[in-house]
């Protein structure tokens, strides 16, 4: 309890302290966080409830702590407690605002993680909102993008408002926990729909690429982990007051498939270093919803399976390995990014040695977490996605095999083309040829210690995965067996259907790491280094294979889905793919632009007359109308 | 007309020109027409092929110069954005050794030495090319019989020629019987020649007058390529039931007869565009010659062109071989240190044709220019790459049978 009140009180000290000092704003930011990580780890297993205002019999504000927002707090203030560190350095190239806008951001988030109440839901939801938008603008021709992002959170606003109204119509009372979502179809649709948006889930991803270009690291980092973390937090809010709903599981787990892919997808045509990793949201938020919609789906055939539970949890941990790699990803190439000066991955190569091991050890060890690389957190998120598919073979209908064993092989797709997509970064940005290219002096002492916190959480995260799930109460999925003692097992079913060991794979891999590196310290004297062969030349700058050759032979395999157009006029080639999903937004936008040319032209034309002629008229309509 | 040279003669800039049968030389600012391959010609040892390409994400796929892809030395500068080539620009001056250079001032003898040096594989058709350009210059005439000799010489080293190229061409498509018993022929080819020549590679044949009594056993090279001729003939139906080297193959660096003729191409290249000329076609001696041509302009059709000429050519050696046994030679007094004058001469190389232009003061070269195929091939090759994709070098390089030493010099 008191763990809360320091860390919202801290977030508002904090957003206060911005106006005088930057570095104590983040400082107390991160202190703020630690508490909030406190109170969730503390209240996980006793559930509070704080009232904060009685406005009448039926309605009162309150925070509530049970289980589900301790897990999404512990998830979110880790990312937080990192993004405040890092930016007690980073937020240095920065106003003040930014320190102001980012802790009002996280106190806004926070009091979403608390909320028992619609109306304080939507106060946390919308300070949130508009604290991203304006520290989207904090760089400079970002509005664009910064308004193209107001606008979908704004529709999603609108849907959870017109959800909430439904639900208030339906219970009368505006508590969340008293809602029964599957009691109201309308309901269910609006919210899901609002929290969907929320998470970036296609095709209401596409403000992403114009807004990610412009937008700062450390903003980069709350929008793609926190941000959308919510989103995600709304809907295990809506779906755990459900009783099922098989309609909602079966579209939540083809819409989740299908953004998967298509994130996937453009996050392996991504050649900017801020737009693949948001394409990575898109496609980690598209799982997370898929194995929600498994979820709901397994419960919805009251079968007699641990199926439902282990997706469950699956998309938990999913959502853990998201929030923290995807943080440590943006951190990470955002330091790389301010210092070199680049927005592409083709000129930012080389960042290990221009820029500095930490950064670039953060984006490997995030990009592998993203490749499923063992023992990372995020092989065991996506092994806990496939068994769940795997084990779908066991609904009774058809239909629902078909349907649940296709989104498998988007998903199964989805993650080959995102560990494609996450090589590319990996190996062009943090261990490409370095082009001798002069990085700009910043201060990194907070920075890295943000990293270092943040790579060693996707490592635990991984390695200990059972003692994750033991937490969360679910100890039957631990076992030992195959000469794994008992508690470092992970099974995906029970009876058992598959296991995986991480803290093994740690085991086994360090061993065989330590056996070659004493080798090589033995004969590192002895061993003779040369450079790679090119012809019997050195490489010119104009000579190394660039990002679009990488991502080129997809490009042109999958040209019906990137609508791949090569261009060659005057010596002079390009090669542009499109995202499909933003046709219907840039049909909307032309529309709107058309329209407010001819009103301009025609209506609202300076011309007097006109004018007078249309006052007139719109009271005429006006007077009869009303 | 083609294009077959531009060089400096007396401060002026001369070009080396083809007119069927006829080979002269004229000053630019006397000529009226304009040639598509005067630029390629003018820099033909700086740069050949189609220019840069730039543009966001495109980079230079460099090839070479030292590489195991190719034999010999020489960078391709293919721009690329990952897999379709855009442009090739080739850099053939690790490959040169000023041969042209080192002929001046030398006399007739060691010139024909320097001119075998340029390219070993082309080494009969550049002595050839020389030795006919001295006759031109000294307007005399050889016998009978050594000409016959040449055109076998000339045949041999086209057999094994295109032997080579098939078997790379087989290689590149991981024929590896194929390419067994191809290099297994072509192993006898050179055998062949060491038994007619004492060179595998048919140096130090060459001159005014070959004694038909100091080559070797015609017989014996009679009854090796009836062998060769028999034993390829098996092997080229064989490969062309292949679909999985066919098809890398066909279609593959299409270059259309119009291109080919503006880029100034000849031999097995411009045959396989549908176009029937062969310089043989001018030499009288070769009886009942007809060039073989093929149509569909790409690597299989060049391919195609290459194997039935092994075929032609062994023909036409015991057409020769025929001819030689049953004529008498007579060796005609040729005084070569006093020869003056200018005079041009030329060989159907395996590839195509390799011209010399050369001028003679008292039988010692003062200048000389020698166009070679490769040169041509090279840009042939660019042309025909663009648009493909890397997969298909060897199979688009190897189809032009063209190489750096006969293009540098």
């Amino acid at each position: 309890m008191i763990y809360i009140k320091i860390a919202l009180f801290g977030y508002l000290t904090a957003a206060l302290a911005g106006f005088f000092d930057k570095k104590t704003s983040y400082i107390l930011g991160s202190l703020s966080s630690i508490s909030f990580l406190a109170s969730g780890i503390l209240s996980y297993n006793n559930d509070i409830t704080i009232t904060l205002m009685q406005i009448s019999q039926n309605v009162s504000l309150s925070f509530k702590l049970d289980h589900l927002s301790c897990i999404f707090i512990i998830i979110s203030s880790i990312s937080w407690i990192a993004v405040e560190l890092f930016s007690v350095d980073f937020g240095m190239l920065y106003r003040k605002r930014m320190a102001v806008l980012l802790n009002l951001g996280f106190f806004g988030m926070a009091v979403v993680f608390l909320s028992n109440d619609m109306l304080t839901f939507l106060f946390g939801y919308e300070i949130m909102t508009i604290t991203s938008y304006l520290l989207i603008t904090e760089k400079s021709n970002s509005q664009k993008g910064a308004f193209l992002f107001l606008a979908f959170s704004e529709l999603s606003t609108i849907l959870l408002i017109s959800a909430f109204a439904v639900g208030f119509i339906n219970s009368g009372n505006i508590n969340l926990s008293n809602i029964k979502p599957s009691d109201n179809f309308y309901f269910l649709f609006l919210a899901s729909l609002g929290f969907i948006i929320k998470m970036d889930i296609a095709p209401f991803h596409v403000w992403m690429r114009k807004a990610y270009e412009k937008a700062a690291a450390n903003v980069l980092a709350v929008l793609s982990s926190s941000v959308t973390l919510v989103g995600v937090y709304g809907l295990f809010r809506i779906i755990s007051a459900t009783n099922s709903s098989h309609l909602w599981g079966i579209l939540a787990l083809s819409i989740g498939a299908i953004s998967a892919f298509w994130g996937a997808v453009h996050a392996a045509a991504s050649k900017g270093i801020k737009t693949l990793p948001a394409y990575s949201t898109t496609e980690n938020n598209g799982l997370i919803l898929a194995l929600l919609g498994l979820y709901v789906l397994t419960l919805s055939l009251k079968a007699e399976s641990t199926l439902a539970t282990f997706a469950y949890l699956g998309a938990v941990i999913l959502a853990f390995a998201h929030s923290i790699s995807k943080t440590l990803l943006f951190l990470s190439i955002g330091q790389a990014q301010e210092a070199l000066g680049e927005d592409e991955i083709n000129n930012i190569r080389g960042i290990h040695s221009s820029v500095g091991k930490i950064p670039a050890f953060g984006i490997i060890v995030s990009g592998l977490s993203f490749g499923a690389f063992p023992p990372l957190i995020g092989y065991a998120a996506e092994w806990i996605v496939l068994e769940s598919i795997f084990q779908s073979s066991q609904f009774p209908d058809i239909l629902d095999r078909i349907i649940s064993s296709s989104s498998g092989v988007l998903m199964a797709l989805a993650m080959g083309f995102a560990t494609f997509a996450m090589i590319k970064l990996m190996g062009y940005s943090a261990l490409g040829y370095d082009h001798g290219k002069k990085a700009k002096k910043i201060s990194v002492a907070f920075m890295n210690s943000a990293q270092l916190i943040l790579m060693t959480a996707v490592f635990l995260g991984g390695i200990l995965i059972t003692f994750e799930f033991a937490y969360l109460g679910h100890k039957e999925f631990v076992i030992g067996a195959l000469s794994v003692p008992q508690g470092f097992l992970l099974a995906s079913a029970k009876p058992v259907f598959g296991v995986i060991a991480p803290l093994f794979y740690a085991v086994v891999i360090s061993v065989f790491f330590i056996f070659c590196l004493l080798i090589y310290l033995k004969k590192r004297h002895t061993t003779k280094k040369v450079t790679s062969w090119n012809g019997g030349l050195e490489l010119k700058e104009n000579e190394y294979f660039t990002t679009s050759g990488y991502s080129y032979t997809i490009e042109y395999i999958l040209r019906w889905i990137y609508r791949t157009k090569e261009t060659l006029h005057n010596k002079k080639a390009l090669v542009t793919t499109k995202d499909v999903a933003e046709f219907p937004y840039n049909l909307i936008t032309d529309a709107a632009k058309k329209l407010s040319f001819y009103i301009s032209r025609y209506i609202m034309n300076g011309n007097t007359h006109q004018y007078i002629a249309y006052i007139v008229i719109m009271f005429i309509l006006s007077f009869l109308i009303f | 007309m083609r294009l077959l040279g531009v060089f400096e003669k007396d401060s002026k800039e001369m070009l080396l020109l083809q007119d069927k049968n006829t080979f002269f030389i004229q000053d630019r600012d006397s000529i009226n027409e304009s040639f598509d391959n005067y630029e390629l010609l003018k820099n033909r040892d700086k740069y050949i092929g189609n220019g840069k390409t730039e543009g966001s994400g495109v980079f230079n796929f460099r090839y070479g110069p030292v590489t195991g892809g190719v034999s010999d030395a020489g960078v391709f500068n293919i721009y690329t954005h990952g897999e379709r080539i855009l442009s090739v620009n080739i850099d053939p001056s690790y490959k040169k050794r000023g041969i042209e250079k080192l002929i001046i001032g030398n006399d007739i003898q060691t010139s024909l030495m320097l001119s075998q040096s340029i390219c070993s594989n082309f080494a009969l058709s550049h002595s050839n090319a020389f030795l006919t350009a001295v006759e031109d210059a000294g307007n005399f005439s050889i016998d009978t019989t050594t000409k016959r000799i040449r055109i076998i010489a000339a045949e041999l080293e086209r057999i094994y020629n295109h032997l080579y190229v098939i078997a790379r061409l087989s290689k590149g498509a991981s024929q590896n019987v194929l390419t067994s018993h191809l290099e297994g022929l072509f192993e006898e080819s050179l055998r062949t020649n060491q038994i007619f020549s004492g060179s595998r590679f048919l140096k130090n044949l060459n001159g005014f007058f070959i004694d038909k009594n100091t080559i070797g056993s015609l017989n014996e090279i009679k009854n090796r390529t009836e062998k060769i001729k028999k034993d390829f003939k098996e092997l080229y139906s064989h490969s062309l039931e292949s679909w999985n080297f066919i098809d890398r193959i066909y279609n593959t660096a299409v270059l259309t007869g119009k291109h080919a003729l503006s880029i100034g191409v000849t031999g097995p290249t411009l045959r396989a565009c549908s176009i029937a000329e062969d310089s043989r076609t001018y030499n009288k001696l070769y009886e009942n010659f007809h060039p073989i041509t093929k149509d569909r302009c790409d690597a299989l059709s060049r391919m195609q062109v290459r194997a039935e000429e092994i075929m032609q050519s062994c023909e036409i050696i015991e057409q020769q071989i025929d001819k030689i046994s049953s004529e008498e030679q007579h060796k005609k007094d040729i005084d070569i240190s006093k020869i003056s004058g200018m005079g041009i001469g030329y060989c159907e190389s395996p590839t195509g044709l390799v011209a010399y232009f050369i001028e003679l003061k008292k039988g010692v070269v003062e200048n000389v220019y020698i166009s070679t195929p490769s040169v041509f091939g090279f840009k042939a090759f660019c042309d025909s790459f663009v648009g493909y994709i890397f997969t298909d070098f060897s199979f688009s390089y190897d189809s032009f049978g063209i190489n750096f030493a006969d293009c540098s010099r």
